[in-house]
């Protein structure tokens, strides 16, 4: 299985390579071990997280791409759907079986026909338009509906953190 | 059940074949002025349907009469249990007149659904449309809801519901499609109709898979007369044991039975293939047609390849198990790649691991390409700094990780750079 695994990951990271979305680069840390990518993610234009660039680490099973990869940001980032740790909580990372809040529907969780590229796609409109009704970060998610100023500023401060500026 | 090509099950021309065309030519006159007089009859037939009542005596014979001289005869045995409160009705489906002729023996609400039966004539019927988003819950709710409705309209007496649970036109004289279970989970008794549609003279089908119903209209019109049979059968009910698919395969059988025919497991979406699959080989051909001219000898690989893929929807349902086992290997790992193309392949490696190489590295033709592709054309085109796009794909793992790291340190630069520019940070 995981040979079968390792050529789809090359196809994708061929796909992306060749050919990546706006503002998103991913490819394997260190090809010894392909199991393991990094991607960087821009902050989508005219959002909050506007110019900012992302690291996060992929963490793909054996299986895959019958089993979703993990995604976890390894810059901070305060936003009502990734963990305080960086996880992300998004539904297209989570297998039709395991639903955790029981609100999402399968058609929009992961299946084999997913690919990176379509995570990240949904990161980067996750970035663009937080969804406070599932939240990973309750103190973020507070922030976002009830003090719009300050979870900007915060995230303006993101932002150039994560510039290294 | 019996496994029969769908070739068989769906009618796809009008004419038969070339034969039977010439006596034809000679009635075309008579055909023509034929369907203009009926037209014209149809029409008042029709007015009058509308403005008299329903129930009336005379009304029903003068419309049969009237119908009749447009050319559909309707012959009926057995009739329709009016004793029960709810009655659940499923018929064959082989016209797109069935609902218009069924409604000349009986009321009834028919269900359509909005995906199926698009292009049936159902002007004079009692409709109800459930649309596929819809769940089954819903489609119960809604049907039984309509059903309340009308009861209390008509004042307490109970219309039937009629489905045609093929979901898609079928000629009944080889096969049924597979039933859908919908109307088994009405928990009404079930009365399977068997029609049966005949014509004599002239071998020219009334539907075909895709007719409109106006073209079918017409044609039955221009031909003398169109026999249609109504057979009720008897009343089927539900077991205590029996599961909504037991039913449905229960009720199915004996339908096909009554109609002596076999009833099969092919569904609309096998057909939907086949159409494909069809059209395909026939672009393929016409094709081939024009690149080899005329004055030239056929090349010998054309017609093997428009043979080849005149099989393939054989193959895809009917190929050896071993393939089978690992088509679906391979489908686990690649979804997007279309049956017919990954079969082609493991065909000639018989084996699951080159093949999916064959097909990531593209030697494998696959003629449904994944919705990637327009993404790409439409991110190319508003291609802009914030791409960061290799210029080639290395051979050579570090000449990949190279370029990669160039990439991302390019992202971070550029970004730097526009957040100084934007904040006036020198």
């Amino acid at each position: 299985m995981a040979g079968s695994a390792l050529k789809r990951l090359m196809a994708e990271y061929k796909q992306l390579t060749l050919n990546p979305p706006e503002g998103i680069i991913a490819g394997p840390i260190n090809e010894d071990n392909f199991f393991e990518w990094e991607a960087l993610i821009m902050g989508p234009k005219d959002t909050l997280f506007d110019g900012g660039v992302f690291p996060a680490r992929l963490t793909f099973p054996s299986d895959y791409p019958l089993s979703p990869p993990k995604m976890r940001f390894t810059c901070e980032l305060f936003h009502p759907n990734i963990y305080p740790d960086g996880r992300v909580c998004i539904s297209i990372l989570h297998a039709p079986g395991d639903d955790p809040m029981g609100y999402e529907t399968s058609a929009e969780r992961w299946s084999p026909v997913q690919s990176v590229e379509k995570i990240l796609l949904s990161v980067v409109s996750m970035l663009a338009e937080p969804n406070d009704e599932s939240a990973a970060n309750v103190d973020a998610a507070k922030k976002w509906r009830e003090d719009r100023k300050q979870f900007e500023e915060i995230a303006k401060a993101t932002v150039r953190k994560s510039l290294g500026l | 059940m019996a496994t029969v090509n769908v070739e068989k099950i769906v009618i796809l021309n009008r004419f038969q074949n070339g034969l039977s065309l010439i006596p034809l030519i000679f009635y075309i006159p008579i055909g023509v002025l034929l369907m203009v007089l009926r037209c014209f009859i149809f029409i008042h037939a029709l007015i009058i349907y509308y403005f008299l009542s329903k129930i009336s005596f005379v009304h029903s014979v003068l419309l049969r009469l009237m119908f009749t001289v447009c050319g559909f005869v309707v012959t009926t045995n057995g009739s329709i249990r009016s004793d029960r409160q709810q009655l659940v009705l499923v018929a064959n489906h082989m016209t797109s007149l069935d609902p218009f002729i069924l409604n000349l023996v009986m009321h009834y609400i028919l269900v359509v659904e909005a995906s199926a039966h698009r292009g049936d004539f159902t002007v004079m019927c009692n409709q109800v449309a459930i649309s596929g988003e819809l769940s089954k819950d819903d489609c119960v709710q809604l049907i039984k809801k309509t059903v309340e409705g009308q009861q209390a309209l008509s004042l307490g007496s109970t219309l039937p519901v009629l489905l045609f649970p093929e979901g898609g036109r079928a000629n009944s004289i080889l096969g049924l499609m597979k039933f859908r279970t919908l109307p088994f989970q009405l928990g009404a008794a079930i009365q399977p109709i068997g029609i049966i549609a005949k014509r004599w003279f002239f071998d020219i089908n009334i539907s075909t898979y895709s007719s409109p119903w106006w073209a079918d209209l017409l044609f039955s019109f221009f031909v003398p007369f169109t026999v249609y049979s109504i057979k009720f059968m008897p009343l089927t009910e539900r077991r205590e044991s029996e599961s909504s698919d037991q039913f449905c395969e229960r009720v199915q059988s004996n339908l096909a039975r009554g109609l002596g025919v076999c009833s099969t497991e092919v569904t609309p979406a096998d057909v939907k293939d086949f159409m494909k699959d069809r059209r395909e080989t026939r672009t393929l051909r016409s094709a081939s047609s024009v690149v080899t001219p005329p004055s030239s000898g056929p090349t010998p690989s054309h017609p093997e390849q428009t043979k080849a893929k005149q099989q393939q929807p054989e193959e895809v349902t009917s190929s050896d198990p071993a393939l089978n086992v690992m088509l679906k290997h391979v489908r686990e790992v690649l979804p997007h790649a279309t049956t017919r193309a990954v079969l082609q392949d493991l065909e000639q490696t018989r084996d699951v691991d080159v093949t999916i190489t064959n097909i990531l590295e593209g030697r494998v033709d696959l003629e449904q390409k994944p919705p990637s592709p327009p993404q790409q054309s439409a991110s190319e085109k508003e291609l802009d700094a914030t791409t960061f796009k290799a210029s080639s794909f290395h051979k050579q793992a570090p000449a990949r990780q190279m370029s990669l790291q160039e990439r991302k340190q390019a992202m971070l630069d550029t970004a730097r750079q526009r957040y100084k520019e934007k904040h006036g940070i020198p």
